[in-house]
C-alpha cells in the first residue's frame, strides 16, 4: 500500500481494476470488430470456402502459384513504391510553400484540401469525361495534333491512378506535414543560423530530422490511403480493368464474389504480413529517431 | 470519493450496454411481426392469418360475377359455352362456403343469344343478348332479370344517332348508362362508340325511371378512342360507384354518387391500379386485387394499406386470371378467376380468403427462395408447395425488386457473404450469374436423392448429373432457332453458311430507322436475311451457341474466338450496325396449344410481316415453333399479304451442337437448415403439376410434361399446316448448355463493336480478347 499523503491511501490493484473497466467498452469493441475477423481469417485461410474442412497450406501454396495474384501483388507493390515517395515529398513541398505564404497560405491550404471532399463516384465520372476514348484530354490531343490516347485501356492507366492518388491525397497529407512543421522549435532555427546555416543546411539538418515523428506518420497513413484508391478504379474500370491497374482489390472482389474464401483469405493474411513487416521496423526507426 | 465516482461512472456504462442490448432485441422482435396479418396479442401469443379455401370449382366455364346480396348469401354466375349457345349457371352458399347449383325464377325464360350478365346492387340481372345480323354486324337486346319475375327488354331512351356504350351497375338496380356520337368509320352498331365522348344518366331498371345526368368529365380523363364503359375497376356499393381514373400524376379514385356528381376520394395514387379486380363493402372501403395480395383504401383515406399478403395464393400464381373480386360482410374476400395452364384445359375456382384467429401469425416453419429476377415457375411451385405443406410458410424474396436501388453485383455480394457465413436462403436460382463457383466451393447440396434422372430429358440434364451428383438443375429451357422456309433454313448448319447467306441479300434494315424501314414491303428476291438490332445483339447470336467452344477449361480457344469474331466483322459491318441497341419492338402472346411465344425484332418481321427471310428467337414453347414462327401476315401498311408460307426451324448454328439455354437453374444451400425441406421444395418445382405449366420463362424439362407441350403444340391443326418442320426433332437436337456469364460478356462486347465500326482488325480483336480474359481466366485456376 503506498502512501501518498494523511489520510489518502490508494491501493494499486484497485486502481487498475477502475482503469481496465474504463478500456473495457473500447477493447469489446476491438476484439469484435478487428481482433475476432482477423482471427476468423486467420482460421479460414486453412479451411475450405465454408470453413468446414481443414486444408493445411493448400491456399497459401494455391495463391503463390497463382498468376493473378502476382500481377495484382506486382502492380500493387509498384503502385506503392511510385505513389507513396512522390505523395511524401510533394506533399511536403506543398507545406513548405503554404508555411512561406504565410499568411496567405491558407486559401491554398483548403483549395488543396478539397480534393478529399470530393466523392468517388463523382471522380470516376470526370476520369470519364476526361480520359475516355473521346473525352477532354483526347480532345486536346488531337486538336494539338497528337495522337489520341487510350488512358484506361493502356498501361498510361497506371498514370491516370498514381495523378488521381495525389491528387485527392496530398491536401491531407499536407496538413500532417504542417502540424509537424509547426512543432519545430524556432530557437533550433536561430541557433542553427548563428553557427551560420544556410536555408538549405537549415532544411536539411533541422528541419528534416524534426520531421522524423511525422514522416513516420504520414508514411503510414499515405500506405493505407493507397488501398483506397481501388473504389476509383473500380467505378470506371470494373471488375477487371487493364492489367495495369489490377490491384490486389480487385482480385480480392472477384474472389469474394467466386466465393474462393480460402485463396482470399490466405491472401490477405499475407498482405497483412508483408504490411506489418514494413510498418513495425519503420516505426522502430522513427521511434529511435524521436528519441535522439 | 475518487472510489465512489469511479464506480458510479462504471455502472453507467454497465447500464447503457446492457439497455442497448434490450433495446436491439425488443426492435427486431417487432420488425418481424407481419402487420399484414392483422395480428392478435392472444395469452400464448399471436395468432390469427389469412387462409385461402377454394370454395367451388368449375370446369369447362367462364367466371361471370361474384357479389353477396343482403341476406348475407354469397352467389356466383358462370357461363358455359356450347353449340347450342351460352347456358349460364349460378351457385349461391347461405354460408358463404358450401355453394349449390341454384337457379333464378327468370333463368329458363331468358332469351336464346345472351352472352353476358350484368349484376346488379340488389342480385337482379341486366343481360346482354346478341343476334348476328349480316357478317360485321350484332344486334344487340338488354333485359331487367329480377327475382320472380320475367326478363324484361330494357329502353335505354337514348337520344337521336347515339349508340350505347356502357351500362355500368350503381346502386340496388340501378345502371350508369353512358352513350356517345359512333366511331368515324365504323359501320356496325354494336361496340361502335368512343368513351372518351360519354355522356349518360342514371336509370333505375327497375322502375324505368330516369335519374340524374352523368358528368363524365373525370371518367374521360383515362379513356382513350375506344367502345365499353369509360370507368374503370369499378365498384358499387350499393349507393354510389367507385372507380378510378389515370392521369399523368397517377391513379385517382373517384366516387359517382346518385346526383350523377363524381367526388374525388383520392389522388395522384402509385399503389392504385388501373384494371385490377375492384371491391367495396358497406362502409365504402376500396379494396384491390393484385399478384401480392388484396390492398385498401380507407373511405375518405390515402393510406393503400395491405390487407392479405401471401404469395402462395392463388392470385399470385401466373396463370390465374381474376375475374372478380368480393369484399364480404363477413370481413372475407371472395376471388372469382380462370385457371388457364392453356386453352385446352380451363377451370374456374372461387377461392374464399377468411381470417382464421386460430392459427399461428407465422408459419411453424418457413422456406426461403432466392432468385435476381422473378420466377413463375417458382410462383407456381410455392402454391403447389402450400398444397401439401400447408405450415410451411414460403419466403420468395426476389433480389432486384427487394434491392431497386442496388446493382446486382451489390446484390451478388450480399448473397456470397451470407452463403460464405453460413446462412442464406434455403433455396437458390442460380439465373443471371455464374453458378460454377458456387458447386465447385460445396455451396449448394447434391439432390440425387429427391431428383430422378430418368423423369427429365436425357439430352437436356446429361451435363447437370455428374458422378459427383446433382447440385444445380435447370427447371426450364429456351432453344435459340433460326427460322424461314424449309428448303432455305436446312443449309444454314454453321456460321459460316449463315454469313455466307446474310452477305448475299440486301442489306437489311438497322439502327434508328429499323422499326421504320423494317415494316416497308419487299419482294421475295429482294429481301434481307435477317435482321440485327445492333453489336451487341449480333454478338448475342453468336454467344449464345457459341461460347463454351471460346472459353474453355483450358482457356480461350484462339481458333474458335477468330471464327466468332470473324462472323461479326462480316455481318456487323455489312449491315452497318450501331454500337448498341436501341428501344426494340416485338410480340408475345399465345399461340398452338395456348402456349406463349416471345418475338423480339429478329423474329418479329420474318413472322409477323414476312418481309425478312430468316428469323432468330430462343422457342420458349413447342407451340411458338409450330404457330408464331409460321404465319407471317404480311405488310402491315401497304396490305400486301403474301398468305402463310411453309416454315421449319433449326437450331440456331454456332461453335457448339444444339446449344441451348438453361433456365431457372435451381439449387439448395447446403448450410440450410431445412436441408429435407428445401430439397422437398425443389422436387415439387420439378414435379409434373409445376412443369406441366406454360411459361415465358422456357419449356419444361420434365419429359412427360414437354412431351404433352409437344402433343397439343401438334393437336393444334390450324397451325401445324404450315409448319412443316419437326417440333420433336429440333427440341431433341438440343445437346449443349450455354449460360452467357455477364462478366464474359462485357469483356467481349467492345471487341464485337469495334469490330463492327472497323476500328479493330480480326487478329488485334483475338489478341485484345485474350490479354483481357487472361486475368479473368487466371483467377479461376
Amino acid at each position: 500500500m503506498k502512501k501518498m499523503a494523511a489520510g489518502h491511501c490508494v491501493r494499486k490493484p484497485q486502481r487498475e481494476w477502475a482503469a481496465y473497466l474504463f478500456l473495457l467498452p473500447s477493447m469489446a469493441g476491438l476484439i469484435v470488430f478487428l481482433l475476432a475477423p482477423f482471427a476468423e481469417t486467420v482460421r479460414r485461410s486453412f479451411t475450405n470456402a465454408l470453413g468446414t474442412q481443414w486444408v493445411g497450406l493448400y491456399n497459401y501454396q494455391s495463391v503463390f502459384h497463382n498468376e493473378a495474384f502476382r500481377l495484382a501483388a506486382g502492380n500493387t507493390a509498384r503502385f506503392l513504391c511510385v505513389c507513396v515517395p512522390l505523395l511524401l515529398a510533394v506533399s511536403l513541398i506543398l507545406a513548405l510553400a503554404v508555411r512561406a505564404l504565410k499568411p496567405g497560405g491558407r486559401a491554398f491550404k483548403t483549395a488543396y484540401l478539397l480534393p478529399m471532399a470530393v466523392p468517388v463516384a463523382s471522380i470516376a465520372l470526370l476520369w470519364q469525361v476526361l480520359f475516355a476514348e473521346k473525352g477532354l484530354v483526347n480532345g486536346r490531343l488531337v486538336s494539338l495534333g497528337v495522337q489520341p490516347v487510350d488512358f484506361m485501356g493502356t498501361g498510361a492507366a497506371f498514370w491516370v491512378l498514381i495523378g488521381t492518388y495525389l491528387w485527392k491525397n496530398s491536401g491531407y497529407d499536407m496538413i500532417l506535414w504542417l502540424a509537424g512543421l509547426d512543432g519545430i522549435p524556432d530557437s533550433l532555427y536561430e541557433a542553427a543560423r548563428v553557427d551560420g546555416a544556410g536555408r538549405l543546411q537549415c532544411f536539411f539538418h533541422v528541419t528534416l530530422p524534426q520531421l522524423a515523428p511525422t514522416l513516420g506518420l504520414v508514411s503510414v497513413l499515405s500506405l493505407l490511403n493507397t488501398f483506397k484508391v481501388f473504389r476509383e478504379a473500380y467505378l470506371v474500370a470494373g471488375s477487371y480493368p487493364h492489367e495495369s491497374i489490377y490491384m490486389l482489390q480487385h482480385l480480392f472482389n472477384n474472389w469474394f464474389l467466386s466465393l474462393d474464401m480460402g485463396r482470399l483469405t490466405a491472401a490477405a493474411v499475407l498482405v497483412a504480413l508483408v504490411l506489418l513487416v514494413i510498418v513495425l521496423p519503420l516505426q522502430r526507426v522513427l521511434k529511435g529517431a524521436e528519441q535522439l | 470519493m475518487k472510489r465512489i465516482v469511479s464506480a458510479l461512472l462504471a455502472g453507467v456504462i454497465a447500464l447503457g450496454l446492457a439497455s442497448c442490448g434490450g433495446q436491439t432485441a425488443s426492435s427486431a422482435a417487432a420488425g418481424t411481426g407481419s402487420a399484414a396479418s392483422g395480428q392478435t396479442a392472444g395469452a400464448g401469443g399471436v395468432m390469427g392469418r389469412w387462409v385461402q379455401q377454394e370454395v367451388l370449382t368449375a370446369e369447362g366455364m367462364y367466371p361471370s360475377d361474384v357479389y353477396q346480396t343482403a341476406d348475407g348469401a354469397v352467389h356466383v354466375w358462370m357461363c358455359e359455352t356450347g353449340e347450342a349457345g351460352n347456358v349460364f349457371h349460378r351457385y349461391t352458399a347461405v354460408d358463404g362456403v358450401n355453394f349449390t347449383e341454384d337457379a333464378p325464377s327468370w333463368l329458363a325464360a331468358l332469351p336464346a343469344g345472351s352472352v353476358s350478365l350484368t349484376v346488379l346492387g340488389n342480385g337482379d340481372v341486366l343481360a346482354t343478348q346478341l343476334t348476328p345480323m349480316g357478317e360485321a354486324d350484332v344486334k344487340a337486346e338488354y333485359f331487367y332479370c329480377a327475382e320472380g319475375a320475367q326478363p324484361q327488354p330494357v329502353d335505354w331512351g337514348l337520344p337521336e344517332g347515339m349508340v350505347l356504350l356502357s351500362a355500368d351497375p350503381i346502386g340496388l338496380s340501378s345502371v350508369v348508362v353512358a352513350y356517345s356520337p359512333p366511331m368515324e368509320g365504323v359501320e356496325r352498331t354494336y361496340q361502335s362508340g368512343n368513351s372518351s365522348q360519354a355522356e349518360g344518366f342514371i336509370l333505375d331498371l327497375a322502375t324505368g325511371q330516369k335519374g340524374a345526368q352523368v358528368d363524365f368529365t373525370f371518367a374521360h380523363q383515362s379513356s382513350n378512342s375506344s367502345n365499353g364503359s369509360p370507368f374503370a375497376s369499378q365498384a358499387n356499393t350499393g349507393d354510389s360507384m367507385m372507380y378510378l381514373t389515370s392521369a399523368a400524376d397517377g391513379v385517382s379514385l373517384y366516387e359517382l354518387g346518385m346526383d350523377g356528381r363524381s367526388t374525388l376520394l383520392t389522388g395522384g395514387s402509385d399503389v392504385l391500379q388501373m384494371g385490377s379486380a375492384s371491391a367495396a363493402d358497406s362502409e365504402k372501403n376500396y379494396y384491390q386485387l393484385d399478384t401480392v395480395g388484396i390492398t385498401r383504401l380507407a373511405y375518405g383515406g390515402s393510406l393503400n394499406e395491405r390487407v392479405v399478403e401471401n404469395r402462395a395464393f392463388a392470385y399470385a400464381q401466373p396463370d390465374i386470371y381474376p375475374y372478380g373480386l368480393l369484399a364480404a360482410q363477413d370481413g372475407s374476400f371472395y376471388m372469382c378467376a380462370l385457371e388457364a395452364s392453356n386453352e385446352y384445359n380451363i377451370t374456374v375456382p372461387l377461392y374464399r380468403y377468411v381470417f382464421d384467429e386460430t392459427l399461428p401469425t407465422q408459419s411453424t416453419e418457413s422456406l426461403t427462395v432466392w432468385s435476381l429476377n422473378r420466377s413463375d415457375t417458382v410462383t407456381a411451385a410455392i402454391a403447389e408447395f402450400a398444397k401439401t405443406n400447408p405450415e410451411i410458410g414460403v419466403e420468395y424474396t426476389v433480389a432486384v425488386e427487394a434491392n431497386p436501388n442496388l446493382s446486382t453485383a451489390d446484390i451478388l455480394s450480399t448473397l456470397a457473404a451470407e452463403l460464405l457465413a453460413g446462412g442464406g436462403p434455403d433455396v437458390i436460382l442460380c439465373d443471371g450469374f455464374d453458378c460454377e463457383p458456387y458447386v465447385k466451393q460445396g455451396i449448394f447440396a447434391d439432390l440425387s436423392d429427391v431428383l430422378n434422372r430418368a423423369d427429365f430429358k436425357e439430352n437436356l440434364v446429361s451435363s447437370f448429373f455428374t458422378d459427383e451428383g446433382v447440385f444445380v438443375l435447370p427447371m426450364r429451357w429456351k432453344l435459340p432457332v433460326i427460322f424461314g422456309l424449309p428448303e432455305e433454313v436446312s443449309a444454314l448448319t454453321s456460321l459460316e453458311a449463315v454469313q455466307e447467306d446474310i452477305l448475299s441479300a440486301p442489306v437489311p434494315p438497322s439502327g434508328e430507322t429499323l422499326q421504320e424501314d423494317a415494316y416497308a414491303w419487299k419482294e421475295p428476291g429482294q429481301q434481307p436475311a435477317m435482321i440485327f438490332t445492333g453489336a451487341d445483339n449480333l454478338m448475342d447470336f453468336v454467344l449464345g451457341s457459341s461460347l463454351p467452344a471460346i472459353v474453355t477449361a483450358e482457356g480461350v480457344n484462339e481458333d474458335n474466338l477468330r471464327t466468332a469474331y470473324s462472323f461479326i466483322q462480316a455481318v456487323g459491318r455489312y449491315c452497318q450496325l450501331p454500337a448498341a441497341t436501341q428501344g426494340g419492338g416485338g410480340a408475345a402472346s399465345t399461340g398452338a396449344g395456348g402456349q406463349p411465344f416471345i418475338l423480339s425484332d429478329n423474329a418479329y418481321f420474318r413472322a409477323m410481316v414476312g418481309n425478312v427471310r430468316y428469323g432468330w428467337a430462343d422457342a420458349i414453347s413447342p407451340g411458338m415453333l409450330s404457330d408464331a414462327l409460321a404465319a407471317p401476315a404480311g405488310d402491315i401498311l401497304s396490305g400486301q399479304n403474301p398468305g402463310k408460307t411453309p416454315v421449319s426451324a433449326v437450331v440456331r448454328p454456332g461453335l457448339c451442337p444444339g446449344a441451348f439455354t438453361p433456365v431457372c437453374l435451381t439449387a439448395v444451400n447446403a448450410s440450410s437448415s431445412k436441408l429435407e425441406t428445401a430439397k422437398s421444395f425443389v422436387q415439387t418445382m420439378a414435379g409434373k403439376t409445376v412443369q406441366d405449366n406454360n411459361f415465358s420463362e422456357g419449356m419444361a424439362v420434365r419429359t412427360e410434361s414437354l412431351q404433352a407441350a409437344i402433343e397439343a403444340a401438334r393437336a393444334d391443326g390450324e397451325m401445324m399446316e404450315y409448319f412443316t418442320g419437326d417440333i420433336q426433332a429440333v427440341l431433341d437436337s438440343a445437346q449443349t448448355p450455354v449460360v452467357v456469364d455477364a462478366a464474359l460478356r462485357e469483356i467481349l462486347l467492345p471487341h464485337a463493336q469495334n469490330l463492327t465500326d472497323g476500328s479493330e482488325s480480326v487478329e488485334d480483336a483475338v489478341q485484345g480478347t485474350v490479354n483481357d480474359l487472361s486475368i479473368y481466366l487466371a483467377e479461376r485456376r
